[in-house]
């Protein structure tokens, strides 16, 4: 009895095993992507020097912009820079809407934070000599994966995270080095957060640097317009709408929230912002929604495509409205000089 | 007969499987243990990107050569609260500029000069204009003193604008294609990359496995003189826009390009035994043949690569790092350019955005609590 129960033992170990690493070497022949994801938590964020993350590099489209940015200097460019909200507004139709006469290019991506677009204006987006830079967004700096302020979201794994209990913590260490296996990152996502982000749900960190996050959104906008005019181009900041203000919740837009993450952050940080008068490059659209009775939101920040279709309006309103305003100054010779972004990317190239 | 050999060959095979399997199986559980109590038992940092290093990953920035408690921006000066009667001078660059000594150069400056050295070991152009823009203009400098220019051509990767030592970050060239298309040796390479012991004490090891194609630091290699040309327009391209920030910053930019061992005329000492054999003359030949009119005359480059055409003495320790008495002719140089330069210029006045700036190390209020 006890020699057959030892041979299952060992035959289930074996064959254990055996599938785990037959399982991983197959992750990682066939989900190529993932295989140097190990710091976040998102499969479909690829990490990028400098601004974090971004899509996955390709010929085509190094930058992963919509469309691919040119350098049209007869016409006027309008940058928007952003995360998630913004991505998803596209280009074709905004294009459509303002005429051929701009240039409009989406530089935004899923999750950016404020600091990841100024880092994205002042190295990629300046070599496209834009005229205007649009930021839309928000959301993202005050509720992203990661409480620190100005650390990338989704850099969860990562030195001296203040979610991770402690260095000598048994179940974050065995979740890192399962983290290791894509296997375990496609297949048990959820499992492995649990064990490696035990504080995250609380929120508490989230409340300890909610003032230093609300901080650093404002000095990277301050950056970011004030680079922005030292080239030439006008910036403007646009706070995305949130279901948060929307008065009337339509059936779809009742999803199981944490109140703090639907309502109780984005009043706050409206609050802070509002004990000073705005500045004027920034635009609160944060109540857009506010009487609207239909189903806008898929979630707290995400638009339906009927929402997504006034956004779209609005937006293409304001640049032609502020497009007016732009200086007929030239853009600097030095700067005029630069080459587009995408050429350094050269090595992408197939083979 | 037949029956029995082939029940013995049966039984022989099942033993071997089951000897075999127990082995694998065993020596996984073996190296996971020990693979686990070494990451208990060390540092949670594990800095997977990076090569050779034991530089501090950091968001954005990617790197700084320390980072902790009582030095949250991670640099080897830490920067104070400026008082106005001070004119501060901020380092920057790689690590020849990490070498100097801030204290000295104030030294040969006038008094109401303080100078900050925010400069990093392996750090290269795109790295500190990243680093200007983020942190380097918070802390209000009257100027910017840019020391670099090798990093840029040289390193552990080719391709322009990417940092020293990420090599194995997104779609590698030095790596093939697509994983599914790796050699058996690459995809073992990338297997033991992801063991922190492998990491920390084989990654010599681990080097030759993964750049089968290209070694970290072989210049003699088509991949390491294939993106020269682009190297160089990245490298301009980021000097241009660190002048531009900083100026429009309220402060002053003066780009050097460093010493190299190649300009020496008379190698002695050490200097001797250090192979001739670099492409140095090349780049800094390039760095100015890229460099356009207009380029050339906003930039207004210094060009220290060869400060040292006709010294004697040893001062080179490799091709491009220097031993104290070349730190001290280096930084007596800067001192008497920075200054006749300055003389010349004229102040321009900090604009009230940048003056209300709050500090970068402010943010870091979550590195201060820890430990």
């Amino acid at each position: 009895m006890w020699k057959k129960a030892r041979r299952f033992l060992i035959y289930t170990l074996c064959i254990g095993v055996l599938t785990l690493l037959a399982g991983e070497g197959l992750c990682r022949v066939f989900l190529a992507d993932s295989l140097s994801n190990n710091s976040f938590s998102r499969k479909d964020l690829i990490p990028r020097s400098y601004l974090g993350f971004g899509p996955s590099p390709n010929y085509s489209n190094p930058l992963g912009a919509l469309p691919k940015p040119r350098v049209e200097s007869e016409k006027i460019t309008v940058a928007l820079v952003g995360g998630s909200a913004a991505r998803n507004l596209g280009s074709k139709e905004i294009q459509s809407l303002l005429g051929p006469k701009f240039n409009f290019i989406n530089f935004s991506y899923y999750a950016s934070s404020s600091r990841r677009d100024l880092i994205q204006i002042v190295t990629e987006i300046v070599s496209y000599r834009p005229q205007m830079i649009i930021w839309y967004s928000g959301y993202n700096d005050y509720l992203g994966s990661d409480p620190r302020p100005n650390v990338s979201p989704l850099y969860n794994v990562n030195i001296n995270n203040p979610l991770l209990p402690s260095n000598s913590s048994l179940e974050p260490i065995a979740g890192l080095l399962l983290k290791k296996f894509v296997f375990f990152q496609y297949f048990f996502p959820d499992w492995l957060n649990s064990l490696l982000y035990q504080k995250s749900p609380s929120l508490s960190f989230y409340d300890e640097f909610f003032e230093l996050r609300v901080q650093a959104l404002f000095q990277n906008l301050i950056l970011m317009r004030h680079y922005s005019t030292s080239f030439q181009a006008s910036f403007y900041a646009i706070l995305q709408p949130v279901l948060a203000h929307k008065k009337i919740w339509a059936p779809g837009e009742h999803v199981e929230l944490d109140e703090k993450l639907s309502t109780h952050y984005p009043n706050l940080l409206l609050s802070h912002l509002k004990r000073q008068p705005l500045p004027t490059f920034i635009a609160d659209w944060s109540r857009l929604f506010y009487n609207h009775t239909n189903q806008m939101f898929t979630d707290p920040v995400h638009n339906t495509p009927e929402a997504q279709t006034i956004i779209r309006k609005k937006l293409a309103e304001f640049i032609l409205d502020n497009s007016i305003k732009i200086s007929k100054k030239d853009f600097p010779t030095e700067l005029g000089q630069l080459a587009p972004e995408d050429t350094f990317y050269e090595w992408l190239k197939p083979k | 007969m037949a029956e029995a050999k082939m029940k013995k060959m049966q039984s022989l095979m099942k033993k071997t499987f089951i000897i075999f399997s127990v082995n694998v199986v065993l020596f996984f559980l073996i190296f996971f243990c020990l693979e686990f109590a070494y990451r208990l038992l060390t540092s949670s940092s594990s800095r997977p990107h990076m090569f050779y290093y034991n530089w501090s990953e950091k968001p954005f920035v990617m790197f700084s050569p320390i980072f902790n408690k009582g030095n949250v921006l991670g640099y080897k000066d830490i920067p104070q609260p400026k008082t106005a009667h001070k004119t501060r001078v901020i380092l920057v660059g790689g690590s020849v500029a990490f070498d100097l000594n801030s204290q000295l150069l104030a030294s040969y400056l006038p008094k109401n000069f303080e100078v900050i050295n925010l400069s990093s070991p392996a750090s290269i152009s795109r790295r500190d204009l990243v680093s200007l823009v983020t942190e380097v203009l918070s802390y209000k400098p009257d100027l910017v003193v840019w020391l670099s220019g090798y990093n840029d051509f040289w390193g552990g990767d080719p391709r322009p604008n990417y940092p020293h030592n990420y090599s194995v970050y997104e779609n590698n060239p030095l790596l093939k294609d697509s994983v599914g298309t790796f050699s058996f040796k690459t995809s073992v390479g990338l297997v033991l990359f992801q063991s922190k012991i492998f990491r920390d004490y084989g990654s010599e090891f681990i080097a030759k496995l993964l750049f089968s194609r290209w070694r970290p630091g072989d210049q003699s290699h088509p991949f390491y003189s294939r993106y020269l040309n682009v190297r160089a327009k990245a490298l301009i391209q980021n000097l241009v826009l660190m002048k531009t920030f900083t100026e429009a910053a309220g402060a002053r930019f003066y780009p050097f390009l460093q010493p190299y061992l190649a300009y020496k005329n008379t190698l002695s000492g050490g200097e001797l035994q250090l192979p001739t054999a670099q492409p140095n003359y090349y780049s800094v030949d390039l760095f100015h043949e890229s460099l356009s009119l207009a380029q050339k005359r906003f930039l207004d480059v210094i060009d220290y690569s060869a400060l040292f055409q006709d010294e004697k003495e040893q001062v080179f320790i490799d091709w491009v790092h220097l031993n104290s008495a070349g730190n001290e002719i280096l930084t007596k140089a800067l001192a008497q350019d920075i200054l006749s330069r300055w003389k010349k210029d004229v102040l321009i006045k900090k604009p009230a955005q940048i003056e209300s700036l709050v500090e970068e190390d402010f943010f870091y209020a979550w590195k201060r609590q820890d430990n």
